[in-house]
């Protein structure tokens, strides 16, 4: 059932990247909206399918598709507050389409799970998982809007505007949006990063057990810390720091897919 | 019947020859009261705009509606026919349907995607609705006009880039700053570009104007129109840390500000960006400045430059637009075919044939007891009542065909049985 819910909800997101993506060539509000509505009712389903595995299960994703599945899932909560926030449904040509990989990932990838051990199953790890995702998603959404200022920026610097320079939103519309996404998504990865240290501690009795995922978090987490620092205090804004953007989000894609595969250590996956 | 366009336009005859056919409005009501005159022409209208003079008209045998047309113009404009006759263009059926959806949408305008063309038409419209020059089928290739007009304009994006160098400046300045509303503007030189440039951008919201000139007392002056601040050109360069866009236009003979100069400024404004704007010849800045991050600098060229993509840009939306006009058209025509009177008397028969078959069905079911005969002689009987009402109005109908008003008949004879368009 709720695996056919997962399934569901793929085939949703999928229809509505196509809308998305087609409302990129041709200008169709129609298009638009119902690429909106698909992303919507993809969303809802999928809800639904998470909400039964937690009610079934009782604990946080316990592997790599799982963990998937929740990210793709944080992403486009995030990626529909930014739709209603920005009154910009161009978004979503981006965006959506990184929730089907996302998505298509986890369903691709094994569903079976090595049994959790009994204490990390404790609302610390929830503490640590849910801040963590959500810090992740938002910077998934910096991602997709640093990648839509680069496109524009090219459109605006090439004085030969095409079909994206009538699409996408403004420069200041896209780098607000970056700011906001990597100004929420610091904090959440800060606290997320801290909650996983204490239960690092009071279940391994060290902060730091030296794990590839950890390793590699706090290489990111320093990477957005310089970003978002330059951007307050130096003034950073526009290409350059578009560019830092994708490169932060590629570290937050190593350390959710590959670092683990490098160094196993106390995370799962 | 049939459906004709006949008339000129930019494509067909040169601005000296639309002069001299053209209606003002006040004339119209006139024009088309004359035209009632002709037996052939049964719904009428005229368009007239600086672009084109069309006559939409259903019409009883097309040569000879087209020859009363003609020789009316003539005569009402003070022009022998053969003035005109080679620029007219005579359409008929499908085409004419097609070409007035196209005019209304502002496919066949000079500048595609113009907005006023469906105001005029449908003023024109109007005009004849007003003076009962129009009837059924007229009033619904109107209205279906008017529905293909509004889908292409929602639709597609035939209207949303700008196509003017002006218009193309304000664009851009809302791709890199969002809304305007509150963004302060630097005139350098006061001239009349700059002052006209300047008055766009305050249509746009923007928030306030400088302006820097040689001569203070001039830009004083300028300012003050646009309730703005004057500064003296050697004050401007420490103005521009603070303002959003630049629009220079010096008669300099050398350029005002280097590569280098902006470099400075850009830094100075921690990268805020900034749109500079060149209508200066020769150029006040120097070209290369367009490299630095966050600076968009854009010439008399490169505005152009930007008119002819978005231009580009219309025509694939105007590519699309048409696959939407022929479905409109298809959608009319079968309307159209609907009012003939063969295929209403077969689809009448049809229906009521199916309700005969149907409550005599019910009936016999119930009716265990008859023998065949009697089984048989019910069925003759409601056949013969049937076919009875049917034959006066059929027979009527048939006559009506023949006349000016047959598809009146036709179509209120289709709404009280509700027999669908098929």
């Amino acid at each position: 059932m709720e695996l056919t819910l997962s399934y569901l909800a793929l085939l949703l997101y999928l229809a509505a990247s196509l809308g998305y993506l087609g409302s990129l060539r041709v200008s169709h509000p129609k298009l638009l909206r119902a690429a909106g509505i698909l992303a919507r009712a993809g969303f809802a389903v999928h809800t639904v399918a998470l909400a039964i595995r937690l009610y079934q299960e009782g604990r946080p994703p316990g592997n790599l598709s799982e963990w998937l599945s929740f990210y793709a899932w944080a992403t486009v909560a995030v990626h529909i507050l930014t739709e209603v926030r920005y009154e910009s449904k161009v978004i979503g040509s981006f965006v959506i389409p990184l929730v089907v990989l996302l998505l298509g990932t986890s369903a691709a990838l094994p569903k079976a799970i090595e049994s959790l051990s009994p204490p990390l199953k404790n609302i610390g790890v929830w503490t640590h998982v849910i801040l963590t995702l959500l810090g992740n998603a938002a910077f998934a959404l910096a991602c997709c809007g640093a990648l839509m200022y680069l496109l524009q920026e090219r459109q605006l610097k090439s004085k030969q505007p095409g079909v994206l320079y009538h699409r996408l939103p403004s420069l200041n519309l896209l780098d607000n949006l970056c700011h906001l996404a990597l100004s929420l998504g610091f904090p959440l990865l800060t606290l997320g990063l801290l909650s996983g240290a204490l239960l690092a501690y009071s279940t391994f009795g060290s902060f730091l057990t030296w794990d590839g995922k950890q390793i590699w978090s706090i290489v990111t987490w320093i990477f957005y810390a310089a970003l978002l620092h330059g951007r307050l205090a130096g003034g950073w804004r526009g290409r350059k720091a578009a560019i830092l953007s994708i490169i932060g989000f590629c570290g937050v894609v190593f350390a959710s897919l590959g670092a683990n595969f490098l160094i196993r250590g106390t995370h799962a996956f | 019947m049939d459906i004709i366009v006949l008339g000129l336009s930019h494509k067909t005859a040169p601005l000296e020859l639309r002069e001299k056919l053209h209606i003002p409005e006040s004339a119209l009501p006139d024009e088309l009261d004359g035209l009632g005159a002709c037996g052939q022409i049964l719904e009428r209208m005229m368009l007239s705009t600086c672009n084109r003079v069309e006559a939409y008209a259903v019409v009883d045998e097309v040569e000879g509606a087209r020859r009363f047309l003609v020789e009316y113009l003539a005569e009402r404009h003070k022009l022998s026919p053969e003035d005109f006759e080679s620029s007219l263009y005579l359409l008929t059926a499908d085409q004419a349907v097609r070409h007035i959806f196209r005019v209304a949408s502002s496919l066949d305008a000079m500048v595609v995607g113009e907005p006023q063309i469906l105001g005029q038409v449908k003023a024109a419209y109007g005009t004849a609705v007003e003076r009962e020059a129009t009837g059924l089928i007229l009033n619904n290739l109107m209205e279906r006009a008017f529905h293909a007009a509004k889908r292409v304009r929602t639709e597609t994006g035939i209207a949303t880039s700008a196509v003017s160098v002006s218009s193309a400046a304000i664009e851009l300045a809302k791709k890199i700053f969002g809304d305007l509303k509150g963004r302060a503007v630097m005139l350098i030189g006061a001239g009349k570009m700059s002052e006209l440039s300047a008055k766009h951008l305050l249509a746009e919201g923007v928030g306030s104007v400088i302006v820097a000139n040689r001569n203070i007392a001039r830009a004083v002056e300028l300012a003050e129109r646009f309730n703005g601040r004057a500064v003296h050109y050697d004050a401007a360069r420490a103005e521009m840390i603070r303002v959003d866009i630049i629009i220079s236009s010096t008669g300099a003979p050398h350029q005002i500000l280097s590569k280098a100069d902006l470099q400075e400024i850009i830094l100075q404004r921690r990268n805020r960006p900034i749109f500079l704007i060149d209508i200066a010849v020769p150029r006040d800045i120097d070209p290369r400045a367009n490299e630095i991050d966050n600076v968009y600098l854009y010439d008399v060229d490169d505005l152009q430059g930007v008119v002819q993509a978005n231009l580009r840009e219309r025509q694939r939306e105007a590519d699309r637009a048409e696959s939407l006009i022929d479905r409109e058209v298809a959608q009319f025509t079968s309307w159209l075919e609907s009012l003939k009177v063969v295929p209403t008397i077969i689809a009448m028969r049809k229906k009521v044939e199916s309700i005969r078959e149907e409550e005599l069905g019910r009936v016999l079911a119930k009716l265990h007891d008859l023998t065949p005969e009697e089984r048989q002689a019910i069925s003759v009987l409601t056949s013969s009542i049937v076919n009875k009402i049917l034959h006066d109005p059929m027979t009527e109908l048939k006559r009506q065909s023949a006349l000016r008003d047959g598809h009146l008949y036709v179509s209120v004879l289709r709404r009280l049985f509700a027999i669908r368009d098929e």
